[in-house]
């Protein structure tokens, strides 16, 4: 039965894409304009991409490395920055009343709006940096802080009962019950810094990466390799999505949430 | 020789905005290395912040709280709390939530074989290696009740901790628990508002009133054990209980 409607699923989705890259095609012939490539044509344009490289001779492939490290790099500074102030503003309300009124309207500038700052006050990779850390910050703040606010008062109870210090009780009981929810934190962290990898790309004059790619071949009007590098965002923010994803189904198995 | 636990007049209140709400109120109690106390009372009267009070997880508004003529201190004395609701580390396997206690508490010793000495002690062994959302309410009981006593606690602490399982279970457990409390000789502090459970299991009962709770009455349970829950006598201190606790939920 499951495995019947794992099948199912499996077609669905198959003829789904199917369907989609049929209207795609409609539409462009229907249009025929040279400024809306059908499927076939972003194909070949993946293809040469690929292959040849852009018009700098970088290939598809390099663009792709250089913004998985921009966005990594990102990405961890933002792990490292929010997890431990998190925790802080989790455990000690004091510190959730300092940081709030500074923390909290800043999550509501999108990181696009950081774009005439960072290039004033940063210079090369920093821009990059500065701009997925933006993203990526606040998912995994305040996933931590919820997953701090979770802790069971039992478990902690139990733990001061046995004499435990406030250390040990951080260390032990607190933070291995939030983990599940840093660990989403961080999943979708990841996710708006990936998705912030377009516009930290704007800025640098660095003609490596897939944003710059897009911004590259727009500026060129050759909308069939926009698409290439619209679609390999795409696909790639789905990878490391399904990559942490599958990290936390290990690693929480006691969750019994997770396990069904 | 000092009692194991002293309550000397103690009150406690609550701070709840601009209410005080008062707990506890003016109880003096004596209780006896070795004893296995049972505290009975309304649903709601302050079992359980007495409780929390003769562990040093809180501490008396007036009045004071002597274990073995001192303050409580966890940090200092030694207890083995087993709490109502599921208290084991789920990231962790059974192993390890029983060496939790040990770790924190002691520094040196074969943490190890210890812990394995007392999951076989509850009926465990072969279990060390699940974690707790893979066993059943009635072995998570037997998990936590192994990591307190596995600490060799001064005084042992429940809290209703059968309260949550089937009768059948519950039975089991409440057989289970005498049979390591008379093999460890330890003071015992059991509180539940199962009068049947209380006639089974304690030797003294303290039956608390109605919020503010204060001592209603004092009475020795003077059957042996394993104690038959058909026998007269049985049934007769179970009468006697229920009158008590059924004038403090009528008086509301």
């Amino acid at each position: 039965m499951e495995r019947h409607d794992r099948v199912k699923g499996l077609l669905l989705g198959v003829l789904s894409l199917a369907v989609f890259f049929f209207i795609w095609q409609l539409v462009a012939w229907s249009l025929s304009s040279p400024f809306l490539p059908g499927p076939y044509e972003v194909l070949q344009a993946f293809g040469r991409i690929s292959m040849a490289g852009d018009i700098d001779g970088y290939t598809l492939y390099s663009h792709s490395l250089m913004s998985i490290y921009r966005v990594l790099l990102g990405f961890v500074f933002a792990a490292v920055t929010a997890i431990p102030l998190g925790v802080f503003m989790g455990l000690k309300p004091s510190v959730n009343s300092i940081s709030a009124p500074i923390v909290e309207p800043i999550r509501f500038i999108p990181p696009i709006a950081w774009i005439p700052l960072s290039i004033i006050l940063l210079s090369g990779l920093w821009r990059y940096i500065f701009l997925i850390w933006i993203g990526a910050f606040f998912p995994i703040l305040l996933n931590t802080i919820a997953g701090v606010k979770r802790t069971s008062p039992v478990l902690v109870d139990m733990a001061k009962t046995f004499g435990a210090d406030s250390r040990t009780i951080t260390s032990r009981i607190v933070l291995p019950s939030a983990l599940p929810e840093v660990m989403s934190g961080l999943r979708v962290g990841l996710g708006v810094g990936w998705m912030c990898i377009v516009a930290a790309e704007m800025m640098g004059g660095d003609p490596v990466g897939l944003g710059r790619l897009i911004i590259k071949y727009g500026n060129l009007l050759q909308i069939d390799v926009v698409i290439v590098g619209m679609i390999t965002i795409g696909i790639i923010g789905l990878l490391l999505n399904y990559g942490i994803l599958i990290a936390e189904k290990r690693l929480f198995r006691w969750r019994v949430e997770v396990e069904a | 020789m000092v009692a194991a636990i002293e309550l000397d007049s103690v009150g406690k209140f609550f701070e709840s905005g601009k209410e005080k709400i008062e707990v506890i109120k003016d109880i003096t109690l004596s209780i006896d290395e070795g004893r296995f106390i049972c505290v009975v009372g309304p649903s709601g009267c302050g079992k359980t912040t007495l409780l929390r009070l003769m562990c040093g997880l809180l501490h008396p508004t007036s009045g004071r709280v002597l274990v073995k003529g001192k303050p409580p201190d966890p940090k200092k004395n030694r207890f083995g709390v087993i709490f109502q609701e599921d208290s084991l580390l789920p990231w962790k396997s059974v192993l390890e939530n029983v060496k939790f206690g040990l770790e924190i508490t002691r520094n040196n010793g074969d943490v190890d074989s210890r812990a394995k000495e007392f999951i076989a002690m509850v009926g465990l062994r072969g279990f060390e290696d699940y974690y707790p959302h893979q066993i059943s309410g009635g072995m998570k009981k037997r998990v936590a009740i192994a990591r307190a006593m596995a600490v060799d606690p001064e005084i042992i602490l429940m809290d209703e901790p059968f309260a949550d399982l089937d009768a059948q279970t519950m039975q089991i457990l409440q057989k289970e628990l005498l049979g390591v409390w008379s093999k460890l000789n330890k003071t015992v502090i059991f509180i539940t508002h199962n009068v049947d459970e209380a006639v089974f299991l304690g030797q003294d009962i303290v039956v608390l009133t109605k919020r503010p709770a204060r001592v209603k009455a004092l009475i020795n349970v003077n059957l042996e054990y394993p104690r038959a829950r058909l026998s007269p006598p049985f049934i007769s201190y179970r009468e006697k209980i229920l009158n008590y606790l059924q004038e403090e939920i009528t008086a509301l």
